[in-house]
């Protein structure tokens, strides 16, 4: 066992952490349309698709921690990198899962169906998972196709990542633009992507302790810090117990993600976990620093409304308890 | 980084797992209802390798890390299910034992080590007065020099181990107006004149190990028998023990979170209610996955500790004050909640004596308070985190 960061995943990491915690928006959810890019120039991509484990997972988190709505994005696009098994230079491919439909039209195949995604202006691919009677395909679609519609759509959290919602009709596909993917490629893929929205939820939570203390060491009351008051600081506190514990249950997961064979029920634990962390802290939070946390002048509205798009996507809590029972409940009988 | 665990760790684990399942768990619950220390127990524990983990094998230990030591306390809590036997082997090896390995004198090692290892000899740690708990600098019992002796007097609270052991780390006041730095450690047998037991303490938990008041009336100890530095025992003591404590002793709860979230799996598939398991039902699985999430969660925390202790090579370095209260918060109340969700998941039977869980409840209930209460550690970490100072 050891805790020690590897000397060079720090060195990498800090340049990478230090660029991307610039990005910290404080006051609204629109993003700049060159926010993707700027986030590609600061080796992020790289590191995250090539870095190893252990840096995948600290930028992951920094990115949420700096924005969770540029993190939606690119994990959109890591995603359909990973599985077309691009390299980090290739032109921007999202990935889009849902209830899609895909069906052999004599010598070609039809893609029909529906899907929520962050679909960024830069995108000029979707690359849609589908899963057939025989297994599970990929559908690669220039964004352009005239049989996809992509329709802006507001949502709770997460507002700056250009979520939309993606109509397939009709769309015909020949052989050269699916992709089969192995089980054993799919389930790798669906374990790194749970630990992904893990540092995700993590970031988030981060982000609301770091304001949250600030606000407090620096808001009076009664002539002496927020902070002095006992009921205050135990909520920081329990903030920080937390954070501690999900940062260290996600590292672990990483590592598992990264050994031969991974332990499903650990990377279900760390995703469960920093969810609840997620939402409990950005809930203690905005609870903490009052009204002003409601407005957009502190970032914990927009925490708040993130965390619950952490929550929800790609695998609810139940869903990850479920994950955990099917290995400690089922594997007792 | 790096979180595997080699063979020979996960064989430590195990063997001691075994060991508890096999000599200790078998007679838990007549002991916990009659309130019975089992010295054959102990005897057998320390054949095992068990009483002196940490300790060189000059000294009759095993010569294991922090880390090392945190898996077979463990797996001994996670074969045992005895908290209290637990309870007393931390009491004695942590709280009674890593004093004198890092502050002795290699007289003081030679004396009391071998037979701590081998089970003859108890430990145990006197700090708790009966007005000083969590403010246990604020400690009323004084040691003053006459001659080549110092004269101890005052009462210790809560002291495990205090009805059986054979000698005390003893904490008591040199120099009124030093405060923290005015508190020395001495090493005190029960032999010495003036060292008395105190009332026994009935408790809710914990059942399986004594507690008492000890008692000091003019007791005599032999100057030599300073622990450390004069004036530096508070200081220096309890801030040696903080991270084996935090670590090695809150790892037989962890060991009792999985044998916890273990029977309740085992219980939910053999009960049938409704025409099939209570497994299949989803407020059940949600359950058990909970109390796999935390058990996980408290074993990286407490796993960094013992970590950041094994970093110079002798278990000495100090890990981060707030690491450690931040692992004693977690571990002890996630083991209070996974022991309450136990007793749920099994019913009308888990509220029962017959099942193991409900002692768990019992036993898990003072680790909040224990060591440092939960509020305490929160304030620790606030203080830390928000630059609030000390």
């Amino acid at each position: 066992v050891n805790f020690g960061n590897d000397p060079q995943v720090q060195t990498r990491l800090l340049s990478i952490h230090e660029q991307l915690q610039r990005f910290r928006p404080h006051t609204t959810d629109a993003l700049p349309p060159s926010r993707i890019t700027d986030v590609i120039a600061t080796g992020y991509l790289d590191a995250v698709l090539h870095g190893g484990w252990e840096l995948r997972a600290l930028c992951e988190t920094s990115l949420a921690s700096a924005c969770a709505s540029t993190f939606v994005m690119m994990q959109a696009h890591v995603d359909a990198l990973r599985l077309i098994r691009a390299a980090p230079t290739a032109p921007m491919a999202v990935l889009v899962a849902g209830d899609l439909q895909l069906q052999p039209a004599g010598g070609h195949w039809t893609l029909d169906g529906t899907a929520l995604c962050a679909v960024p202006a830069a995108a000029t691919e979707l690359v849609a998972l589908v899963t057939t009677n025989t297994g599970h395909m990929l559908v690669r679609c220039p964004v352009t196709h005239g049989g996809i519609r992509t329709e802006p759509v507001r949502t709770l959290g997460v507002r700056a990542s250009e979520q939309h919602r993606v109509s397939f009709g009709g769309v015909h596909a020949d052989n050269s633009s699916i992709v089969e993917v192995t089980p054993a490629d799919l389930a790798a893929w669906q374990q790194q992507a749970h630990v992904s929205w893990s540092n995700h939820a993590l970031g988030i939570a981060e982000a609301a302790y770091d304001a949250a203390r600030a606000y407090v060491s620096r808001q009076p009351k009664q002539g002496k810090p927020l902070a002095r008051q006992q009921s205050v600081h135990f909520k920081i506190a329990e903030m920080k117990v937390d954070i501690d514990g999900a940062r260290l249950l996600n590292l672990r997961a990483g590592w598992s993600c990264a050994q031969p064979k991974s332990d499903p029920s650990l990377i279900a634990s760390a995703r469960l976990h920093a969810n609840e962390v997620a939402l409990r802290t950005t809930e203690v939070a905005l609870q903490l620093c009052g009204v002003d946390a409601q407005t957009d002048e502190l970032p914990l509205e927009r925490l708040f409304r993130d965390a619950r798009f952490a929550a929800t996507g790609a695998g609810s809590p139940d869903a990850q308890r479920e994950a955990i029972a099917r290995v400690v409940v089922d594997g007792a009988a | 980084m790096d979180f595997s665990l080699n063979d020979e760790q996960r064989a430590l684990y195990e063997q001691a797992s075994l060991f508890g399942k096999q000599e200790v768990l078998p007679t838990v619950l007549e002991r916990d209802r009659s309130e019975r220390w089992d010295q054959h127990i102990w005897m057998k524990m320390g054949e095992q390798g068990l009483l002196g983990a940490p300790f060189p094998e000059e000294y009759g230990g095993t010569g294991l890390s922090a880390i090392d030591t945190c898996l077979v306390m463990e797996g001994f809590g996670h074969g045992s299910l005895d908290g209290g036997v637990a309870l007393a082997l931390g009491a004695s090896t942590i709280l009674a034992g890593v004093p004198i390995w890092k502050l002795g004198t290699e007289e003081q090692k030679r004396r009391y080590l071998p037979k701590m290892c081998s089970g003859e000899w108890l430990g145990a740690f006197c700090l708790s007065e009966p007005g000083s708990g969590s403010d246990a600098a604020s400690m009323k019992t004084t040691a003053v020099k006459k001659g080549s002796r110092y004269i101890l007097n005052g009462t210790k609270m809560w002291i495990t181990n205090g009805p059986i052991a054979n000698h005390f780390i003893v904490t008591a006041v040199t120099e009124p107006a030093g405060k923290a730095l005015g508190i020395s450690t001495f090493i005190v047998e029960r032999s010495f004149p003036g060292f008395s037991v105190g009332q026994h303490i009935d408790k809710m938990g914990m059942n399986t190990s004594k507690t008492s008041e000890i008692v000091f009336n003019d007791c005599e100890v032999p100057e030599e028998n300073m622990l450390g530095e004069l004036h530096m025992g508070f200081v220096g003591t309890v801030k040696l023990i903080l991270g084996w404590e935090r670590s090695t002793m809150l790892s037989p709860a962890l060991g009792s979170q999985r044998a916890n979230y273990e029977a309740c799996a085992k219980y939910a598939n053999e009960r049938i209610q409704f025409g099939k398991p209570i497994a299949k039902f989803a407020a059940i699985r949600s359950m058990i996955a909970d109390m796999k999430m935390r058990y996980e969660v408290g074993r990286g925390l407490v796993h960094r500790v013992a970590w950041q202790l094994d970093q110079n090579g002798d278990g000495t370095n100090d890990p981060p004050l707030v690491d450690a209260a931040v692992t004693k918060l977690q571990v002890s109340e996630a083991s209070v909640k996974t022991a309450r969700d136990a007793v749920q998941v099994l019913g009308g039977v888990g509220y029962t004596r017959e099942y193991h869980v409900e002692r768990s409840l019992r036993d898990a209930l003072v680790m909040t308070i224990g060591g440092g209460t939960s509020e305490v550690q929160k304030s620790i970490v606030a203080r830390d985190v928000l630059d609030l100072g000390f």
